[in-house]
């Protein structure tokens, strides 16, 4: 090997580990620099496939690029999670959104309890190269006004922002819709732009479920073009039943096409029960999202 | 002409006759046809087609209804006359009218809103419609909602005597607040809610599937939990108001949905035609025939 080559072979591998990096964990560079193409993930608990190994094989063989948790990590071993996150890497697969946090920012008088819970949440996330956390409101409290629950929320993500900016990692809040959940007090994207607004931090955005709006309030598309800065992710199922999409009521297609036309480059997340073989049925919807998105321009 | 031939076009004409006043004036509530039939609220087609030009186009298109807002108020009796001919003649008939100003979710409104219902339900048997659309009116602030939906059963009740004497249907219409900020009635939830109230055969809901996407979404399952309480449905996109399919709404699964429940009321078309008038009308309602007959 001459000097040269050497010379080279190290520009590569450090641009190499540079790319991991910034792939896997600076955060940072997935805000700022995100690809010009979305990416798609899935929620893995939608899959009912009790081997995290089988999940992230699905995911991959159906040309999926991320996964996203709610269980699973919790039980890992240290040992185990090397293992996996060996295995993801090896596949091209990264945990791209974090759920599972036991905490809720519009509980007034909570605030220290969230924020210790919130950056342990933020610590764990980075440790597994995932660049973004799913946060949620918790309850409407009945004697307390809806103002309260608002300032509330607003004053616990920034603080959150702040402990995630830490740590490079990104926070989306998630409106759940009331026949889901009848006593959270987060239950449309409409408050939840409101919130991330006032909020008024790059790292802090909205996961618009069109899942839960559509159950809970409609009017997608429109909500989507007047508030696309602010969207962190999207999650996609149809309505009713939360199966693929093209089985109810939501023309995922011209979603989509709103979603090319607004340049949204981040990640598409599928989080519904599948109705045929996984991997048929993820690879058939993602590839009906590209091309809703390509027949925008 | 001898005597059989003379009686069979006798029998025929009563028959031809028969059908005609059934279809216009008495059927649908008992003896609708099997599969839906389809109608477009006419002022869609906007100020700059004349009233005529737009009966044309609807029955070019293979419609065979047409839905009023208050274009009757102006006509003279032979204006009346000639456009009810002219109808006849397209095979079409009028199959809904709104046009009644008082809501009936106004408490102290009752009087009010059952004199101009009254007048209402008369003119459209005149012009042989069988149905009509009443909207509640505005939100009152500072009273109970549950006083106004009292006040909505109770004159809704009152509406159903005067129509069910004149062989009328009626529908209440839910207005999403984005068109309409300040009105009461504004999701099919609480229309189903007050029907159900009603209790009356000739009192259902006009679900609005547009209107219900613009504010509250979950347009199947809230079908199929009511199905028979809906009286009339109108279609349109989300957001435009334009053509099925041009927005977030999939129509082939709505239509789906209505088959399987047997859905065989006036299906009508209230959007703003994106191209050729008679072609997107005609589209329409090929899209949703097919998607229909898909359900077996």
């Amino acid at each position: 090997m001459n000097r040269r080559k050497f010379g080279q072979l190290i520009a590569a591998t450090a641009l190499e580990g540079a790319l991991f990096r910034a792939g896997a964990q600076g955060v940072t560079a997935t805000a700022t620099a995100a690809p010009s193409a979305p990416r798609f993930s899935c929620e893995i608990g939608t899959l009912k496939e009790p081997s995290y190994d089988r999940c992230i094989e699905i995911v991959h063989e159906a040309g999926y690029q991320g996964v996203e948790l709610t269980g699973f990590f919790q039980k890992w071993t240290p040992a185990e999670q090397r293992r996996l996150m060996a295995k993801m890497s090896s596949l091209g697969v990264m945990i791209d959104m974090l759920s599972g946090l036991q905490a809720s920012f519009a509980i007034p008088n909570t605030t220290e309890e969230f924020v210790t819970r919130t950056t342990a949440h933020c610590h764990l996330a980075k440790d597994l190269g995932c660049p973004q956390i799913n946060i949620k409101s918790g309850k409407r409290l009945e004697d307390v006004d809806p103002k309260v629950q608002i300032a509330t929320a607003i004053d616990n993500l920034k603080r959150a922002s702040d402990v995630a900016d830490a740590s490079g990692i990104n926070i989306v809040i998630e409106p759940i819709d009331l026949i889901e959940n009848p006593t959270i007090f987060l239950t449309s994207v409409t408050e939840g732009f409101e919130i991330v607004r006032a909020v008024n931090r790059p790292n802090v955005k909205v996961l618009y479920d069109f899942y839960h709006e559509q159950r809970g309030g409609g009017n997608l598309i429109e909500k989507l073009e007047k508030n696309i800065d602010w969207v962190g992710l999207v999650h996609i199922a149809d309505v009713p039943g939360r199966h693929e999409p093209g089985t109810g009521e939501i023309n995922y297609m011209n979603i989509y096409r709103s979603l090319g036309k607004l340049h949204y480059n981040r990640f598409i997340g599928m989080e519904y029960g599948p109705t045929t073989d996984a991997v048929t049925s993820l690879r058939r919807s993602r590839m009906e999202a590209q091309k809703g998105m390509a027949s925008a321009s | 002409m001898n005597r059989r031939k003379f009686g069979q076009l006798f029998a025929a004409t009563a028959l031809e006759a028969a059908v005609l006043r059934s279809r216009a004036q008495t059927a649908p509530p008992s003896a609708s046809a099997t599969a839906p039939r389809f109608s477009v609220m006419l002022w869609v087609l906007g100020r700059a087609t004349p009233f005529d030009k737009g009966l044309e186009m609807v029955a070019e298109a293979g419609y065979q209804g047409v839905e009023l807002t208050g274009q009757f108020a102006k006509w003279t009796p032979e204006e009346q006359r000639g456009i009810m001919a002219r109808m006849s003649s397209l095979k079409l008939e009028f199959d809904s009218m709104s046009g009644v100003r008082a809501g009936f979710a106004v408490p102290e409104g009752g009087e009010a809103f059952l004199t101009e219902t009254t007048a209402h339900i008369k003119k459209a048997k005149e012009i042989g419609c069988p149905q009509v659309i009443l909207l509640s009116g505005k939100r009152s602030d500072g009273v109970d909602p549950q006083v106004q939906k009292q006040a909505s059963i109770d004159n809704l009740k009152r509406a159903s005597d005067v129509a069910a004497e004149h062989g009328v249907d009626i529908v209440i219409e839910p207005i999403d607040p984005l068109e309409n900020p300040p009105i009461f009635l504004q999701s099919v939830s609480v229309g189903f809610e007050i029907v159900r109230a009603v209790n009356r055969p000739n009192v259902k809901v006009l679900y609005d599937y547009y209107h219900e996407q613009r504010s509250f979404g979950n347009l199947i399952e809230k079908f199929e939990k009511n199905a028979e309480w809906v009286g009339l449905v109108h279609i349109a996109d989300v957001p435009g108001r334009h053509d099925p399919g041009t927005g977030e709404v999939d129509y082939g699964n709505i239509y789906r949905a209505m088959a399987k429940l047997k859905y065989n009321r006036f299906i009508a078309m209230e959007y703003y035609p994106v191209g050729d008038v008679v072609t997107s009308l005609k589209k329409a309602r090929a899209d949703a025939q097919q998607a229909m007959a898909s359900v077996s």
